[in-house]
């Protein structure tokens, strides 16, 4: 009568990201998680899951039947009401990412944020005062469409040390994210990015979670929920990578460690 | 070297960037596809839209407040007001938005599924009688303030709109059984069956108590059996057309108060069957169109003149247009209506006992994005009734979001209130010394609304806060008034001879802390004053109200909530015996524990409501509102 797997995971479609992210997940919960993929159709979630995984933001957003608990990770741009739900985060925690580009960067005391996803008003705040006792400033900046983004690099150049691309999905496109990285390459002013992906189109350093710690922390949450256990509704993964271009390190003058 | 960095810099601040080759593959894709959904929902975030008051009450909420009774899941919500009443008609509870609690609440429209549920015979919503089970609602959408352009007439003070789920469970069983104190228990079960192209669900539930005691001690005749079974069903017709079917009854014995027969019992049945049509044209165009029926018997049983029986039928059919344009910045709604309602019934019409009352309309309704800050709205409708001939309705709303999660909004609304059947027709002896008597010169009651409103969220959306302030009149209020008094006889009409005007000012707040921890607190204030002087008008809305609440996850599977209420004495008047009671004012507190299973879909739960005092008198019928406890369990069984 019962499922035996009380966790459901639901993923955007089954590309490259959302398939580490499912390893992840089975790390963690091993076969305990089904699996439906929103690219096959309508996922037909039976009665008996009490936990859904929703990975991006797609299958964040959906409705879900019953009184089941929410997990939803990869949704950068989104917010689902806390009293629905846990997300975990796919920038890394304040503290630790300001030690790291501390330590990849110690001259770092302006840090450069721009941003367009209303979510993301909220994370500055929080940056800021994450940054204060590292003895680093943040330089924000809200874009209202891509096209400012240019006029903002101009503005904030000369004023920032180094610029830090938040997941911010209205602003890592292929159209903006060359002009951020032809920025960067120009004024030797470093970017750091959240996604060690994001390197090869020439950002200088990432720091953040790969798809498979994501779907470890999301498994990892999935647990708490089943088991009744109260938690925050927002969770950055434990472990973070700390990926470097040495290539364009060097070019802009970042020492790679 | 140096000019090199220079013109390096000057290529970077030069306004044309040339462009590196495109980046492809997965991850630009995956960062799209969330762009998507952002801009998506972006605009709704950016500007929330909703041109009106809305408070949403979900099938959780409703799980843990421990009510068991449909009208209690709306106490403790700002701008209520929910009583315990008995009224002449059988109905056991008045609900009402913004003011005038009364007997019968002609300025409120209640909808489930859509479908309006409005007694056409006296006005109001029979809340017990409804063929509607809790197990099987989504959310309640309470909306304050005209509404009547979008969904009718009989909807000045607000709308409220019932939601049951749509089944969409592959198969699953949900089994809900509770006892309390004063006889009462409850049994529900439902059953869900679906697939990629349509789903059903059947649910029925039994409930039988004692009811409250007369407030002078002894056990009221208040008794009530009830029972509920409903059907909704979906066939996704082809990828863009969707057939709907809903259909479901309702059959109650209960306990009438009657100080003439004080045995008096009322044997209801109320039936109905929906449908829906919906078509998605292409992606900003949908058609959807409904046909309903409703078959409402309500017999009194004995009544002061015998046996006194009314038959209600009420025939529905509605189609309406949604349009998105000038990409997705306007919304166009527009469509027509029609109703039919009928009441047979020789004891409420002697000499002609079957009254008619046809309602058309139609509707227009207008949404434009000026800008990603700036919303707005107005709608139109035009409609004719038998009972309260041609009337306009109109509502208009700007809505402004200056920074995101900040919401300010300035709307004004018009709404039209048409008699009822028995305001304009009725010849009824209600008691040994009470006749009342039907005004055929009763005309449409007018509503106007003029609100300023602020909706904020802070400290990363866990702090809401809403505050809003109005000023209403109503033209041509119509009151109860006494045609003439000869002893032992008093005969009561009715007229529209009075106007008042209602200020209020409602305040909102809740935090939370994480999924399953959250605390609210709200506050209503209203005055209203009158042409005429009644104090039963002036008098009749509590001035102040306050309710606080909490919701706690306590960890190893436990979870408690809590809600608190108070309201100022205000004074209430009793169409069925002409009298007026000024009803003190009161806290009141219901609450539950609840343990959820970790290992199976149950759940166990003991509840209380108002658990400050042993009873308190919320209507002048005589009865007093007792401390209620119960215990309950409920299991769900699925594949």
């Amino acid at each position: 009568m019962l499922a035996a797997q009380p966790v459901a995971a639901i993923f955007g479609s089954e590309s490259g990201p959302y398939q580490e992210a499912l390893q992840g997940l089975k790390d963690e919960l091993k076969e305990e998680v089904l699996p439906f993929f929103l690219n096959q159709g309508e996922p037909p979630i039976p009665a008996s899951i009490r936990v859904i995984v929703a990975f991006g933001s797609k299958a964040a957003l959906r409705k879900y039947p019953g009184a089941t608990a929410l997990v939803y990770a990869m949704a950068p741009g989104t917010i689902v009401r806390p009293e629905d739900a846990v997300k975990i985060c796919m920038e890394p925690d304040h503290a630790v990412l300001l030690k790291n580009l501390k330590e990849l960067y110690p001259k770092l005391k302006r840090l450069g944020v721009l941003w367009q996803s209303p979510r993301f008003k909220s994370y500055i705040g929080e940056l800021r005062a994450a940054a204060a006792p590292w003895g680093v400033t943040i330089e924000d900046a809200l874009i209202e469409n891509g096209d400012q983004v240019p006029d903002e690099l101009r503005r904030i150049h000369g004023r920032i040390d180094a610029l830090w691309l938040v997941p911010d999905p209205l602003l890592v496109n292929a159209k903006l994210l060359p002009i951020f990285v032809q920025f960067s390459h120009s004024n030797k002013v470093p970017l750091f990015v959240s996604t060690a992906g994001l390197l090869d189109q020439g950002a200088t350093a990432s720091v953040g979670p790969s798809f498979r710690e994501m779907g470890r922390q999301a498994g990892r949450a999935a647990r708490k929920a089943l088991g009744y256990q109260r938690q925050e509704d927002k969770i950055y993964p434990a472990q973070v990578e700390v990926v470097v271009n040495k290539a364009v390190a060097a070019q802009v003058g970042l020492r790679a460690p | 070297m140096l000019f090199r960095i220079i013109s390096l810099a000057v290529l970077a601040l030069s306004a044309s960037v040339s462009r590196a080759a495109e980046p492809s593959g997965e991850l630009m894709e995956f960062f799209e596809e969330e762009a998507k959904v952002v801009t998506a929902s972006r605009r709704l975030e950016f500007v929330r839209e909703a041109p009106v008051a809305v408070e949403i009450i979900t099938a959780d909420d409703i799980r843990r407040s421990g009510a068991v009774n449909l009208w209690d899941f709306m106490r403790f919500r700002v701008g209520m007001n929910v009583i315990d009443a008995r009224s002449g008609d059988g109905n056991r509870a008045a609900v009402s938005v913004r003011g005038f609690p009364a007997e019968f609440v002609d300025k409120l429209l209640v909808l489930v599924d859509g479908r309006s549920v409005y007694n056409g015979l006296s006005g109001g919503t029979v809340w017990e009688d409804l063929p509607l089970q809790v197990q099987d609602i989504e959310r309640i959408e309470i909306i304050r303030g005209p509404n009547a352009a979008l969904y009718g007439s009989n909807a000045g003070l607000g709308v409220i709109n019932i939601l049951t789920k749509k089944p969409q469970e592959p198969l699953s069983l949900f089994t809900d059984a509770l006892w309390g104190n004063r006889g009462m228990h409850r049994e529900q079960a439902s059953l869900e069956q679906g697939n990629r192209r349509g789903a059903y669900r059947l649910s029925f539930a039994h409930k039988a108590l004692e009811g409250h005691p007369l407030t002078a001690g002894p056990r009221g005749n208040d008794f009530l059996y009830s029972n509920k079974a409903n059907f909704r069903g979906y066939w996704d017709l082809s990828e863009k057309s969707t057939l709907e079917l809903f259909s479901g009854g309702s059959w109650e014995t209960l306990g009438l108060l009657d100080s003439a027969v004080p045995w008096s019992q009322g044997r209801f049945r109320n039936d109905f069957e929906m449908l829906k049509y919906a078509y998605a044209a292409h992606k900003n165009s949908s058609i959807q169109a409904m046909a309903s029926r409703r078959d409402d018997l309500r017999v009194f049983d004995p009544n002061f003149v015998g046996v006194l029986a009314a038959r209600e039928y009420q025939y529905d059919a509605e189609i309406l247009h949604q349009l998105g344009w000038r990409d997705g910045r306007a919304h166009t709604t527009y469509g027509g209506s029609f109703r039919h309602v009928s009441v047979d019934s020789a004891g409420i019409f002697p000499g002609k006992p079957r009254q008619e009352n046809s309602i058309g309309r139609g509707f227009l309704s207008q949404s434009f994005s000026v800008s990603p800050r700036l919303n707005l709205t107005g709608a139109a409708s035009i409609e004719r009734s038998d009972t309260g001939g041609t009337e306009p309705a109109y509502q208009l709303a700007a809505v402004a979001t200056p920074l995101p999660e900040h919401t300010f909004r300035a709307s004004y609304g018009s709404a039209p209130t048409i008699p009822t059947l028995y305001n304009k027709s009725a010849s009824q002896r209600a008691s040994a010394t009470v006749l009342l008597v039907g005004n055929p010169n009763m005309t449409a009651q007018r509503l106007r609304s003029y609100e300023v409103s602020y909706q904020g969220s802070f400290l990363d959306n866990r702090l809401l806060i809403e505050n809003n302030l109005f000023y209403m009149t109503v033209g041509k209020l119509a009151r109860t008034i006494v045609q003439s008094y000869v002893f032992p006889l008093l005969t009561l009409s009715f007229d529209n001879s009075n106007r008042a005007v209602v200020r209020g000012a409602e305040f909102k707040a809740s935090y939370k802390w994480d999924a399953g921890r959250s605390v609210y607190a709200n506050y209503t204030h209203e005055t209203v004053s009158d042409g005429k002087a009644d104090i039963n008008v002036s008098r009749g809305t509590p001035a102040h109200k306050v309710n606080l609440g909490a919701v706690m996850a306590l960890g190893l599977g436990f979870s408690a909530a809590a809600n608190a209420g108070y309201q100022d004495g205000h004074r209430l008047y009793s169409q069925a015996t002409g009298q007026a009671l000024d009803v003190g004012a009161y806290w009141r507190m219901d609450a539950r524990l609840a343990y959820a299973l970790a290992s199976c879909g149950a759940e166990i739960y003991i509840a209380g409501q108002n658990l400050l005092r042993p009873t308190h008198v919320e209507f002048p019928e005589g009865l007093a509102v007792p401390r209620t406890y119960l215990a309950g369990i409920s299991l769900k069984f699925g594949k």
